[in-house]
């Protein structure tokens, strides 16, 4: 995998010119949605995002944190369940552990769920002995009546344990000290009684024999990792190699491996000789690990029975929230509740930045023409990039700053797993995975990262599925393109109050529309191009949190809102030098632009749009942010008019230059479905490494645009005539 | 309350089992084990999707959702809705 392949040469790169002694790494392990990247976040102090829901982090971060002196490198790896690794993103946090590549592990367990995270902490201990248990979530767990006995905990594992709450940021000094003291230790080669897992009688002195044969060797091969874990991985695989992939240490090996693996091969056949076929081994080694875990549990998990009223809180919500009717209802009036908060609270501040943007072209303009500099210069400074880059701000940022932490709410609550198990049937039907759900919400906040997040898929076929049907979903950049068009055509109509709610109706519909688009072109995919039958899958619903609202606006708002409108403007003021010089670069008589819009036209006409909104569109490449005050300019260009104060003033415009319900309509069909931005195209490259399958997903969305909106404008032509 | 073997998905919800064995599950069958799903450990289906399936399963304090499909490999000594 070269994902993995970058991580390990990008952190063997940065750590061998400098000093080992002077810098140790620590990854960061344990089963999904444990806290892990809450408690990077507090180890480092960066801003990594966090979600209540498994599989949120789908590539490493890394970090660092200084204690007594020395540098730590903090590698934050994605969830697993064990090391027999399901999917894409399992098996780079597995194989980025075997590597050796750190100096320690922090394995965090979730208190309420400690019995599992135990029995990860042993699978995890017989891969290396410096592990630091890092008991998170404590004060979630004590609200629930679960109370963890560390200390006891340490005493029957034979490793240092923390509690610690990182939300709240409890016992990250200790979680700091404990994981120096650990690191130091490997050092001076110290070595700690740690307690491991004793096999049933015939797989565990197999696993002696091997483990000893492994052990002669050790000292001529250069591997980290204990013996132990190599030789249940021999048992476990057919004698096959745990170091596949990372090549250096499959060459070293390689030299005595064969001997080590006809001792395997022994091994296995005696075993089969009793009747323990590999499945038979594997689910007595995983179900003694797990009784295993379960025992130890039982002696430091102290249950409270009288305090059990939040786990019946959950079970009410998941009554609430997957009922019948219930459950398609909340799904339906959430969704329109984010959009109706959306759009009533966008309006005001949009218009308050376009009047105050407006009075500060005025003095821009009056300054510019003090300064020498050509005409030219001037109007491509302020007519082009200065006016598109104020419109984004404007038509884009008051959506996005609420939308977002909307959402973040949404996803620190919980619920977004939920939805996912609703719509799972469905997307069953589809032929695709119940997790799609979850990497389509991701695309309402980018698709790039929609895309990305379909490494939580398992299998290749539903991951491409997942991610060629991901531009469907609106991104926040295309988002507020629909706020805007629906609030100038299809409202007004109805009284005031009721406006609003109107609004975040259709958006709600046209939202739903977009998802019926994925799940139809999976289900079409399913069926031609990506036959196969669904394959299974496990999707774990975490307990409710309670969002906090201080941290979630001021993360939302300054992490993502701010990032994704500054890749917007970082397009946009090119953008509006380009559109500028092209609407004033003239070829024969007429503008560069007004000669492409004039090509496009009959195209655009065809589909129910017109040429200008086809120019945008293929301009708004880049970032579909960008697409609306593209339009504007281009209309403008055209025109006459020079003043744009508000959403009614682009509304005359637009009303002008011929547009009709039925060309908003068609807009908002094709904003929903046409090529996915440029970003996008990279990441999906990136993540299929496919050029057809890129190609595909450009085209598959492009041709259901054009088909949809030239029905919808022929059906309009007719009723209209 | 009586004991009887089913498979897990043929639970009712709120219903508890002890898992007995992983028959054929494919490549699932180790995320199973991974996930609990271990002779002698309890299990609970809390509650079902809207369409009936996937369904809910409390195992070692943790919600997980299991399509019938794939639950249909599992075996459970059935006991009851009792905690």
């Amino acid at each position: 995998m070269d994902f993995f392949n970058k991580i390990l040469s990008g952190i063997r790169r940065q750590t061998k010119p400098c000093d080992p002694s002077s810098e140790a790494v620590i990854a960061l392990a344990g089963n999904p949605n444990v806290g892990k990247s809450t408690v990077f976040n507090r180890l480092t102090g960066l801003r990594q995002h966090t979600g209540n829901w498994a599989g949120k982090t789908v590539a490493t971060a890394e970090g660092f944190f200084r204690y007594g002196g020395r540098r730590y490198r903090v590698v934050d790896i994605p969830g697993m369940y064990s090391y027999s690794p399901h999917s894409a993103e399992e098996s780079a946090a597995v194989r980025f552990l075997l590597s050796g590549s750190a100096d320690a592990v922090m394995v965090v367990c979730d208190a309420g769920c400690l019995t599992r995270g135990i029995g990860f902490v042993l699978e995890t201990a017989e891969l290396t002995d410096n592990i630091i248990v890092c008991v998170n979530l404590t004060d979630e767990a004590e609200r629930r009546g679960i109370h963890v006995d560390t200390g006891r905990l340490s005493k029957l594992l034979g490793l240092p344990v923390v509690s610690a709450s990182a939300a709240q940021g409890k016992g990250i000094d200790e979680l700091a000290a404990c994981a120096a003291k650990v690191c130091s230790g490997v050092k001076s080669g110290a070595k700690r009684h740690k307690f491991a897992v004793k096999y049933p009688s015939p797989i565990e002195e197999k696993l002696q024999i091997l483990q000893s044969a492994i052990a002669d060797k050790q000292s001529d091969i250069e591997i980290t990792i204990n013996p132990r874990y190599i030789a249940l991985h021999l048992l476990l695989n057919d004698g096959e190699s745990p170091f596949t992939d990372s090549s250096e240490i499959a060459d070293s090996f390689s030299h005595e491996w064969e001997n080590i693996k006809e001792t395997a091969a022994e091994c296995r056949a005696e075993l089969d000789a009793i009747g323990l076929d590999r499945e038979k081994v594997a689910a007595s080694v995983t179900s003694r690990r797990i009784l295993t875990a379960d025992a130890i549990g039982e002696q430091c998990v102290c249950k409270d029975k009288a305090k059990t009223s939040r786990l019946q809180l959950d079970r009410r919500l998941d009554k609430l929230f997957t009922g019948r009717i219930s459950g398609k209802v909340c799904m339906l009036l959430l969704l329109c509740a984010v959009f109706w908060l959306t759009i009533t609270g966008a309006n005001y501040p949009s218009e308050w930045l376009s009047e105050m943007f407006g009075h500060l072209e005025v003095h821009l303009r009056g300054l510019t023409e003090t300064l020498p500099l050509p005409q030219a210069v001037k109007g491509l400074l302020i007519d082009g990039v200065y006016r598109v880059l104020t419109r984004i701000i404007s038509v884009m940022l008051p959506p996005m700053a609420i939308f977002f932490p909307l959402f973040t709410l949404l996803e620190d609550s919980g619920y977004l797993p939920r939805a996912a198990f609703n719509l799972d049937s469905c997307l069953h039907r589809c032929g695709a995975c119940g997790k799609q759900a979850l990497t389509s919400c991701m695309g309402f906040g980018c698709n790039a990262v929609g895309v990305t997040g379909c490494r939580i898929i398992d299998s290749p076929r539903e991951r491409l599925l997942a991610i060629v049907t991901n531009s469907f979903i609106p991104c926040n950049g295309r988002f507020p393109m629909l706020t805007a068009l629906i609030s100038m055509f299809l409202l007004g109509s109805v009284a005031a109050p009721l406006d609003s709610i109107l609004g975040a109706v259709l958006l709600t519909g046209l939202i739903c529309l977009g998802l019926a688009a994925s799940f139809g072109v999976s289900k079409l995919l399913s069926l031609t191009l990506l036959k196969g039958v669904p394959s299974s899958f496990t999707l774990e619903l975490p307990p409710y949190r309670k969002p906090k609202f201080g941290s979630v606006i001021i993360r939302s708002v300054l992490d993502r809102t701010l990032f994704v409108l500054g890749r917007a403007a970082a397009v946009a003021a090119p953008a509006g030098a380009v559109i500028w010089i092209m609407s004033n670069v003239t070829v024969g008589g007429d503008s560069v632009l007004s000669v492409i819009c004039r090509f496009l036209d009959p195209l655009g006409k065809l589909l129910g749009m017109d040429g200008v909104i086809l120019t945008a569109f293929l301009l708004g490449l880049p970032a579909n942010e960008i697409v609306i005050p593209l339009m504007i300019m281009a209309y403008m260009a055209q025109g006459n008019l020079t003043e744009i104060s508000d959403l009614s003033a682009i509304h005359a415009l637009f009303a002008d230059n011929g547009w009709t319900a039925s060309t908003a309509v068609c807009t908002m069909l094709f904003t929903l479905m046409h090529w996915p931005c440029a970003t996008t195209c990279v990441t999906i490259y990136k993540e299929t490494g496919s050029l057809r399958w890129t190609a595909l997903s450009i085209i598959i969305p492009t041709l259901t645009g054009c088909v949809v909106c030239g029905t919808v404008a022929a059906v309009c032509r007719v009723l209209l005539i | 309350m009586n004991h009887s073997e089913c498979a897990l998905c043929q639970l009712r919800d709120g219903e508890c089992g002890r898992v007995l064995t992983i028959g054929e599950c494919g490549n699932l069958r180790q995320r199973l084990l991974d996930l609990g799903f271990v002779e002698g450990v309890r299990v609970r289906r809390l509650f079902s999707a809207p369409s009936g399936d996937p369904a809910a399963y409390l195992i070692r304090d943790a919600v997980i959702a299991l399509r019938a499909s794939d639950a249909a490999g599992i075996t459970v000594m059935k006991y009851g809705f009792f905690q």
